[in-house]
């Protein structure tokens, strides 16, 4: 624009001079010899004519024809020689009139330099030529004045040209000049209000600096404070005049930190890299004044300032914060250093209060065996009520210790639902009936009453609800009522009453632990609030859920809902439930047995009851003297005390396996009452078989007996043959979050696709499983087969959450790794045998 | 006094000095041979009653110079001889004004004495060293250093300068 301008300028410059030269011209013209020596042609012409015609007459002298000849002479000389003329000379006529004017004077010259009387003489002569000429020198001063007025023509067009570019250019450059006005007249603007816009920002930044509650410090590359504020002076305890000016490094970082910021920098200067820059707000130490540190949250910024690279350091002292959290963390720790312990306590119970409950019952039970007056039977059922009630109660406490630590032992069998509740329904008529109630179930019109699950805990929940239905029901009814709903593959326990409700507000309440709402009756027996809590969990533990609808003044139900799951060939559970109903049979052979046992109630009542059934008992009294009594005579089974003083079960048992003795390979079962399901595995994997819990029963140690020893048969030379290999038992069949987890990941069609895939493929490896030889065990190529099998096969069930079934083929696959055909085989066996029960478990999911 | 009656005196004074001339052009020679230019007007030194006449000889011994130069009105550069009019102007005592110069052509031109300065025109009478004839634009023509000094290369000058000058009279 400006060069435009200046170009303008410039051009109009060189024009005006053109101007200002061609009207100089112009302006001088009049006094321009070139007009006037053109129309002296004629003049000089007639002065000469004049002259001759005068002197002819005599009134003139002939000096006056010569000057006037020479003045024409001269004159012609002039249009002849002079570049002024030369734009004449090419005109045609004017030429044509001036040769002839020229060949005269050239010719008469002779005569006119001559003498007077010669030129007297020719006189007339000269004169009569001179006039025939007279239209030659009219020609030639018209054609001069002609030409020359074109001439003067063509340059005052030229200047009024000229003056028209000029004038253009001079619009043009006025109107460049006015935008060029505008255009600064706006920027100008543009700047006015970009400076005041900067100046309303510096003063916003300026006063949210100053008044930030945050430390601000602003540094330079170098690290020199620029800027620090108020907050920056109340927090660091410097002035800001102290601080500016000042490397910032030794004024706020503890000394010990202070190596590592100074690297930090330099390897920001270096190679740009930013750890601490930009990366939020990050937790730091730093140092007040007098030295203190303390802890900081900073954010530090990097911007552009004035000279170079400046950091903006946002820093905020959370000491209080951070005490706040620590005072936190301790009270969390503190807590669960509660939870711990009072799991510890719980454990210690377990095992302080079922010992003598163990000797109390078991004595009751010998007891009933003696004989008894009618009083004193009548004694003897209110003491073994009462001893039941108390384990009732442990136990009720000790399942909210498992369930809560999620360690519950859950099996999953096939069990006909009919005599369960006929049994529960027996067990809790008395109570019935002290409350004018009654009890009735009704089943499946269909009559298919056999279902999957656990039925001792199903038991234990219905037991619960039924219970508590009778507590708070007088002269009503409690029902029970299956309802199979094979669609939604569950079944609903319905426990009906007619009692006094629930209010809506305590609905939920009530399941939690020790809630006893003000209830109207006295109680029929003592409660410990933890019922329905029980039940709920147990029910939720098994893959359902209790529910409760009731209105105050009519009635309460209660909905157990569980998953009907596969069936199960047996119960798989090591720990036998002393809660187990059914009767057993004793063992059909007498057995030389040991039994390990500190406690000499105890030990007295598990002699008396194995005696009973015909058994021979020999006794130790700690684990030492079971190692030698091991060592010594082939025990059909020994029964062992865990908690022992020195030597405990658990020690004795892995130095019995080790020993090579007569009973290394007898089966050893663990009697404790430590019930914590974490501790199984311990026990297990010292060489124990099965785990029972005190108190024991006489049907309890039956259901052992038959157990490690099979049905009660010759037992087989092959030692342990029938023991079933050493596995955690307590391993579920399926582990529920593991199957849940998949089933949430790929869907459930996905997943029952998957799970008929799986058991399609290994059904026919399992078949042959079932026929393996356990004497002619399986050696080489074949071991080798079926250990990549067992591999194969237990990847997928790790997948599918088919604990047990993993576990059996992990031992198969090692033992076939260690070269023991024997347990390779024993524990394919085994995986086959659970192997329907594990088909039906995911295919139900599906 | 009204201002009339000074620019009388003032006046008067003026013809006083003039009256006095006669006395101051004794230093002017007279012309010997055929005169060749005529001066008249206000001059400070005469030879003639209120005129300069000039023979060739006068004029040269005011002291010719030669100039070379061009002009619009002939071929080529030239040499010019002749006397400067500043000599001239000086000789006759001629300070400021006007000199109004005629032609044998009956031309007229008038030149302001503030022409007449050192390197300006000269009042020239041969040319390539010969007199010139009045068919040559003789007697003398008054030619201006056009070449040496652009300033005279313009109309002004060219209208001035005045061939075949035979008279010249000074106008204040």
């Amino acid at each position: 624009m400006v060069v435009a301008l200046l170009s303008a300028v410039a051009v109009i410059l060189v024009l005006s001079l053109d101007v200002v030269r061609k009207i100089d011209q112009q302006s001088t013209a009049s006094t321009d010899n070139v007009q006037w020596s053109i129309a002296q042609i004629n003049v000089e012409y007639l002065q000469l004519l004049l002259a001759m015609e005068r002197a002819i007459a005599g009134t003139e002298t002939l000096e006056e024809v010569r000057q006037r000849f020479d003045v024409f002479y001269s004159r012609m000389i002039t249009l002849q020689l002079s570049p002024v003329f030369a734009v004449l000379r090419e005109d045609p006529d004017y030429t044509t009139s001036f040769s002839r004017i020229w060949d005269f004077l050239t010719r008469r010259v002779i005569l006119i330099d001559g003498s007077d009387a010669d030129l007297r003489a020719g006189l007339d002569e000269i004169a009569a030529e001179l006039r025939d000429l007279r239209g030659d020198a009219s020609v030639m001063g018209l054609t001069g004045i002609r030409v020359f007025a074109s001439r003067t023509d063509a340059e005052r067009e030229g200047i009024a040209s000229t003056l028209l570019q000029v004038s253009v250019l001079t619009l043009g450059l006025i109107l460049g000049m006015g935008i060029l006005a505008a255009t600064l007249a706006r920027m100008n603007a543009a700047i006015k209000r970009q400076v005041l816009e900067n100046q309303i920002q510096g003063e916003r930044v300026k006063a949210v600096f100053s008044t930030s509650l945050d430390a601000v410090i602003v540094t330079d590359a170098d690290g020199r404070i620029l800027e620090f504020n108020a907050a920056a002076e109340a927090v660091f305890g410097y002035s800001a005049a102290e601080a500016l000016g000042q490397d910032i490094a030794p004024l706020i970082i503890p000394p010990a930190l202070r190596e590592a910021h100074w690297r930090g920098m330099a390897r920001y200067r270096q190679a740009g890299a930013k750890h601490v820059i930009g990366a939020g707000h990050l937790r730091m130490t730093a140092m007040r004044k007098g030295g203190e540190t303390f802890p900081i949250e900073a954010a530090v910024s990097v911007s552009t300032g004035a000279d170079g690279e400046i950091f903006i350091s946002y820093l905020r002292d959370v000491s209080a914060q951070v005490a706040a959290e620590e005072e936190l963390y301790r009270a969390r720790d503190d807590a669960l250093a509660g939870e711990k312990a009072k799991a510890e306590l719980l454990a210690v119970m377990s095992h302080e209060m079922r010992t003598p409950l163990n000797g109390l019952l078991g004595t009751i039970e010998l007891l009933q065996q003696t004989r008894l007056t009618a009083k004193q039977r009548q004694y003897h059922r209110i003491m073994e009520s009462s001893g039941r009630l108390l384990l009732h109660h442990v136990n009720d406490v000790l399942d909210i210790a498992r369930l809560d630590s999620g360690k519950a032992a859950i099996t999953s069998q096939r069990f006909d639902l009919a005599p369960l509740l006929r049994d529960i329904v027996e067990n809790l008529t008395p109570m019935a009936l002290a409350g004018e109630n009654r009890l009735r179930t009704s089943l499946p019109a269909d009559g298919r009453t056999v279902i999957a699950g656990d039925p001792v805990r199903l038991r234990q929940i219905l037991l619960n609800l039924v219970g508590n239905a009778l507590k708070f029901t007088r002269n009503g009814e409690v029902r029970i009522d299956v309802a199979r709903r094979d669609a939604a593959g569950q079944i609903d326990i319905r426990v009906a009453d007619t009692g006094i409700g629930i209010r809506k507000e305590d609905q939920d309440r009530i399941f939690d632990d020790f809630v006893t709402l003000d209830a109207s009756y006295t109680r029929s027996a003592s409660g410990t609030g933890l019922g329905l809590g029980i039940a709920r969990r147990w029910a939720r533990a098994l893959g359902g859920d209790v529910s409760l609808e009731s209105e105050p003044g009519v009635g309460s139900v209660f909905q157990v809902s569980l998953p009907l799951s596969g069936p199960a060939e047996r119960p798989a559970s090591g720990e036998v439930a002393e809660a187990e109903a059914q009767p057993e049979p004793p063992v059909g052979r007498s057995l030389s047995l040991l039994v390990v046992e500190d406690n000499p109630v105890n030990r007295l009542v598990v002699r008396e009851m194995l005696e009973s059934d015909g058994h021979a008992v020999a006794e130790a009294q700690d684990g030492q003297e079971g190692i030698r009594l091991a060592a010594r005579h082939r025990w059909d089974a020994i029964f062992m005390d865990v908690s022992m003083p020195q030597k405990d079960g658990v020690e004795a048992t892995i130095a019995i396996r080790k020993s090579g003795g007569a009973s290394a390979d007898s089966p050893i079962i663990a009697l404790t009452a430590h019930a914590l399901p974490g501790e199984t595995d311990r026990f297990l994997a010292a060489g124990m078989q099965v785990v029972m819990t005190k108190p024991v029963s006489r049907d309890a140690l039956r259901r052992v007996l038959r157990q490690v020893l099979g049905q009660g048969d010759e037992r087989p030379e092959s030692a342990g043959a029938r023991v079933h290999p050493a596995v955690p038992t307590e391993v579920p069949l399926i582990d529920q979050s593991r199957l849940a987890d998949l089933i949430a990941t790929l869907g459930k069609e996905r997943a029952a696709s998957l799970f008929q895939a799986f058991v399609d493929e290994t059904d026919p490896v399992v078949a042959g499983w079932r026929g393996l030889d356990l004497v002619a065990t399986p050696q080489g190529a074949a071991a080798m087969a079926l250990q990549a099998d067992a591999h194969r096969i237990a990847g997928s069930a790790a997948l599918m959450g088919a604990a047990r079934l993993r576990a059996h083929l992990a031992e198969a696959e090692a033992a076939g790794k260690a070269g023991d055909g024997m347990r390779l085989a024993e524990h394919l066996q085994r995986a086959a045998d659970l192997w329907p029960e594990t088909c039906s478990a995911l295919l139900a999911q599906g | 006094m009204r201002p009339a009656s000074v620019s009388r005196l003032v006046m008067a004074l003026a013809i006083g000095g003039l009256l006095a001339g006669p006395v101051a052009a004794e230093g002017l020679a007279r012309p010997e041979g055929e005169v060749f230019l005529t001066v008249s007007g206000d001059l400070a030194t005469t030879n003639a009653p209120e005129m300069a006449l000039f023979d060739s000889a006068l004029l040269a011994s005011l002291g010719p110079v030669e100039i070379r130069t061009s002009t619009i009105w002939t071929e080529g550069v030239h040499s010019f001889t002749g006397i400067p009019l500043k000599a001239l102007t000086d000789a006759l005592g001629v300070v400021g004004g006007t000199l109004r110069m005629s032609a044998i052509n009956d031309y007229m031109v008038e030149v302001p004495v503030s022409d007449a300065i050192d390197e300006g025109p000269i009042l020239a009478y041969e040319m390539d060293g010969k007199p010139m004839s009045v068919r040559d634009k003789g007697p003398l023509w008054l030619i201006y250093p056009f070449d040496s000094n652009s300033d005279y290369r313009s109309e002004v000058y060219y209208s001035r300068s005045i061939w075949q000058l035979d008279r010249i009279e000074a106008v204040n």
